[in-house]
């Protein structure tokens, strides 16, 4: 037969009251009652030595005797037994039957309450202390200089990486899945394949943690789009953290195209619904671009200035996506293209008579340099 | 008093998984020995249910628990002083992860007579037990916080010592299933009562643990400067390492034998710590016949054109069952008529099948995955076409020997001895050709590829059903198994002094 036991006798543990306990304090409660109507029925002014309740005394003192005993017995062999008796037994001495009650009732309240907290809950409170977020202060630098200093550090960890022992191994882990971006993602799968199961395992915990962000993220939204099947943009929010997943490095060439199915299938629905919202089109467009597919961006973004030929966002990624396929091509054609959709929609777009420049006159300035399409009208007219 | 006693921590008979399954067979397979288990827990109030049905030679069972409060014994025997110069190496050795002085430490904190040098008091709360606490610290961590630090002292040695004033049943031969906390039980109980120590290693637990610490995010981690790259896992993280490094020393120097399932793991205990010439591997073994029967009930119909593929497993994060999701995916889209069945408990870790749940919804897979929850596993060999097993850590799985044995192909990461069970150790039994395909860890691609690879090439499916069939029916059968653990427990109980032996494993 099987017995299952525990080797050890636990400590601060009270192992229920026992009968003889209740018994020895009712019977003390009774003499206490007892002693003091004694000593209150004789005779208030009388010196005389006979005229002292003797029996009431001795039944006073019998009562703190049992309230001794009974609460020794309640408590067993717990280490606070001593303290807890003396303690009931002073109640009950120097308060009479309600001093007894308020002792024992004290004792009562007290049963179970652990004379020492345990080790194991003091930790778990302290480690609760230290899980909060620590906000750590960044001096401010610049933007470039930070991008600068990223930059810089990626590079010595790609050549560090085939000789980096357990330790650095794990550090660069926690370097890239601290910075994060695409590539640092794919860095961090490259090294999800180190043959040390220490290294490789750190790496994917990394790798599992991002994903969980994304999937929480899809799971939350394809919610709001059950909830809210014929609202476009909530469609939209879904296609956004689809792509979101594609190009976050962290996906297989399947899984990505999967996702990417899904993304336009969020999007073309978007559209079906709301024929209107040409920011959806041009969202697309953008994330074809992205992804490379520079016909797809460009058709679609043409149907939205046939249109509506003032729409800048559309403008702006036709002429992107063109300078982009120009140099994926290597066709000059396409770079002379996009200058004239430039030059012609900067001239389609009222500049504002303020040296703030137009988002579409800083595009052009930034590919083709201060040329015509960087003058404005007044630079063109002192030109001659 | 019982033959064998297993010291046992986080498995049988409450957590279902290969070590556990493993010590059922033991029991169940050796009815004319008497056995015990010393089972360790964090605390009495965790929630516990018996996974497996008790063998009735498993005649004892005792719980301990490392962290709940106990009266400890305040009577004390010599002189203090002396017991300090013991104890005190012993441990500071433990937080380098050495384990220096443990005979020494052992008889002052147990003592001859069984009253030990110093009270839980004196290495709590004394002095001396101050004096040493910030000596290690000013030595070793003056840069991280005293508070930290005195924390992670106390939580680490708590534990340490109520086992050395632990209760342990008598036995003829005492058997650590891990070292650790398991393992330092059973050098005390060795120690005390003066039987041997065996110690079987499936997974490492020193790896383990090295693993789960540098994932904790409970332990904290002093922030990264800017602009540097901080190399190593932080103070804390380190002293946890360090102590269960030294406690697997502890382990290793104790035992008379040591046992392991697969050649890698012996070359890493070995780096661990272990002597050498004390290592022995005992290969995992599994019931042929029982997994094996021609007229096995079938729980799923014969479907023609169907590809089945087969988990067999706990779903928690550790067998990586979200890369096999994915992997589902790449093989659906080729595949229009494959069935993935998932096979095992998931009530171990909810929230992680809520997450691989939410993956087969994002993945529209529903039609695909199928999560059947425990079932009789044996019903459900035959319906399956190939196995698999995205584990990022194993030992010997079992379950990939009850797939051979149903001449189930096994396309399995490149974890514990995964590799040697699917394409064989040794020339003759890589003369057998390979029982599936390995993968690397965490690559939905490559086990999606290792899966068609089997489902578009028929005669190659069949060679590697023959092969995985031969391969457990020559290297991986329970009798033999069992054959050499009696051996090794009828050789143990017999000696009259504890010392290490020989066994003679024979085929």
């Amino acid at each position: 037969m099987t017995v299952v036991v525990r080797s050890e006798r636990r400590a601060g543990q009270d192992e229920g009251l026992p009968l003889a306990a209740v018994v020895l304090w009712a019977i003390g409660a009774l003499c206490s009652i007892f002693a003091s109507y004694l000593a209150l029925s004789t005779t208030p002014h009388s010196v005389l030595p006979s005229a002292f309740p003797v029996w009431g005394a001795l039944l006073h003192l019998a009562a703190s005797i049992l309230a001794f005993i009974g609460t020794r017995l309640a408590k067993g062999n717990h280490p606070s037994a001593s303290g807890w008796a003396w303690l009931v037994t002073f109640f009950a001495f120097f308060g009479g039957p309600l001093g007894f009650l308020a002792g024992v009732a004290c004792y009562l309240f007290g049963v179970g309450q652990p004379t020492e907290m345990p080790l194991v809950d003091v930790v778990k409170a302290e480690m609760f202390v230290k899980s909060a977020p620590v906000q750590y202060h960044t001096p401010d630098t610049k933007a470039f200089d930070v991008e600068l200093r990223e930059e810089l550090q990626t590079q010595p960890i790609i050549d560090l990486l085939p000789y980096a022992d357990v330790a650095t191994a794990i550090a660069i882990v926690n370097k890239l899945a601290s910075q994060r971006r695409p590539d640092d993602i794919l860095l961090l799968r490259r090294v999800a394949q180190d043959a040390r199961p220490e290294v490789y395992q750190f790496a994917l915990s990394k790798l599992d943690e991002f994903e969980r962000e994304f999937a929480t993220r899809i799971f939350q939204m394809q919610e709001q789009v059950s909830m809210h099947p014929e609202e476009a943009s909530v469609r939209v929010e879904l296609a956004k953290v689809y792509y979101g997943y594609v190009t976050s490095g962290l996906l297989d060439d399947s899984l990505e195209d999967y996702y990417w199915e899904m993304t336009l299938a969020q999007l073309f629905e978007a559209m079906r619904q709301e024929a209107n919202r040409f920011d959806v089109v041009v969202d697309m467009a953008r994330m074809f671009l992205l992804r490379g597919m520079f016909l797809e961006a460009e058709k679609a973004v043409e149907d939205v200035l046939r249109k509506e030929p003032g729409n800048l966002d559309a403008q702006l990624v036709l002429i992107e996506s063109l300078v982009e396929r120009a140099q994926a091509e290597s066709n000059p054609l396409l770079i002379q293209q996009a200058r004239l959709r430039a030059l012609e929609s900067a001239w389609a777009i009222k500049l504002p008579k303020t040296r703030e420049q137009h988002p579409l006159f800083e595009a052009a300035h930034f590919w083709f340099g201060r040329g015509r399409a960087g003058q404005s009208k007044e630079e063109a007219k002192a030109h001659g | 008093m019982v033959d064998v006693l297993f010291f046992c921590e986080g498995t049988y008979p409450y957590v279902s998984g290969g070590v556990s399954s493993w010590i059922h067979q033991l029991i169940t397979g050796m009815p004319d020995l008497k056995f015990g288990i010393l089972y360790l827990a964090t605390s009495e109030s965790e929630e516990r249910k018996l996974k497996y049905t008790l063998p009735p030679n498993l005649q004892e069972m005792v719980e301990f628990y490392l962290y709940d409060c106990v009266d400890f014994p305040r009577t004390t025997t010599g002189s203090k002083v002396r017991a300090w110069d013991d104890v005190a190496p012993f441990l500071q050795g433990l937080f380098r992860g050495e384990a220096q002085n443990f005979d020494k430490a052992y008889g002052a904190l147990c003592g001859p007579s069984g009253v030990p040098a110093l009270s839980f008091q004196d290495l709590s709360r004394s002095k001396e037990s101050w004096d040493l606490l910030v000596d290690v610290y000013s030595n070793n961590y003056r840069h991280s916080s005293f508070s930290d630090f005195f924390w992670s002292w106390r939580y680490a040695h708590y534990p340490l010592y109520k086992l050395f004033s632990a209760k342990i049943p008598q036995a003829k031969v005492y058997h650590a299933v891990t070292t650790g906390w398991c393992g330092l039980l059973g050098a005390i109980a060795a120690r005390r009562h003066n039987r041997p120590l065996l110690l079987t290693e499936h997974g490492l637990y020193v790896n383990e643990r090295r693993i789960e610490i540098s994932r904790a995010d409970w332990i904290l981690v002093d922030a990264p400067k800017r602009g540097q790259l901080e190399v190593g896992l932080g103070t804390f993280k380190e002293m946890w390492i360090n102590l269960f490094l030294g406690l697997g020393k502890v382990t290793y120097q104790e035992a008379n034998k040591i046992f392991t399932l697969f050649e890698g793991n012996r070359r890493l205990q070995v780096e661990f710590g272990a002597p050498e010439g004390l290592i022995e591997i005992v290969p995992n073994g599994v019931d042929i016949e029982a997994h094996s029967k021609k007229d096995q009930q079938r729980a799923l119909p014969e479907v023609a054109g169907k590809f089945r593929v087969g988990f067999v497993g706990r779903i928690v994060p550790i067998k990586d069952v979200k890369t096999l999701i994915k992997a589902a995916r790449i093989v659906a889209q080729e595949v229009p008529d494959v069935e993935f069945y998932l096979c095992g408990p998931a009530d171990e870790e909810p929230e992680y099948f809520a997450e691989c749940k939410t993956l087969v919804d994002a993945l529209d897979l529903h039609h695909v995955i199928k999560f059947t929850g425990p079932v009789d596993v044996k019903s459900y060999y035959p319906c399956f076409d190939v196995q698999v097993l995205t584990s990022i850590s194993e030992g010997q799985p079992l379950v990939i020997l009850e797939g051979f044995c149903a001449g189930l192909p096994c396309v399995a990461s490149d974890v514990g001895a995964c590799r040697e069970m699917i394409l064989g150790r040794g020339a003759d039994d890589e003369a057998l050709g390979p029982a599936g395909v390995i993968t690397w860890v965490g690559n939905a691609r490559q086990t999606a590829e290792g899966i068609l690879k089997i489902y578009r090439d028929r005669e190659l499916r069949e060679r590697m059903s023959a092969a995985a069939k031969e391969r457990v029916r020559r290297y991986y059968d329970q009798a033999q198994l069992l054959q050499s653990y009696h051996k090794i427990y009828q050789e143990a109980a017999a000696q009259r002094v504890r010392q290490p032996f020989e066994v003679s494993m024979g085929a």
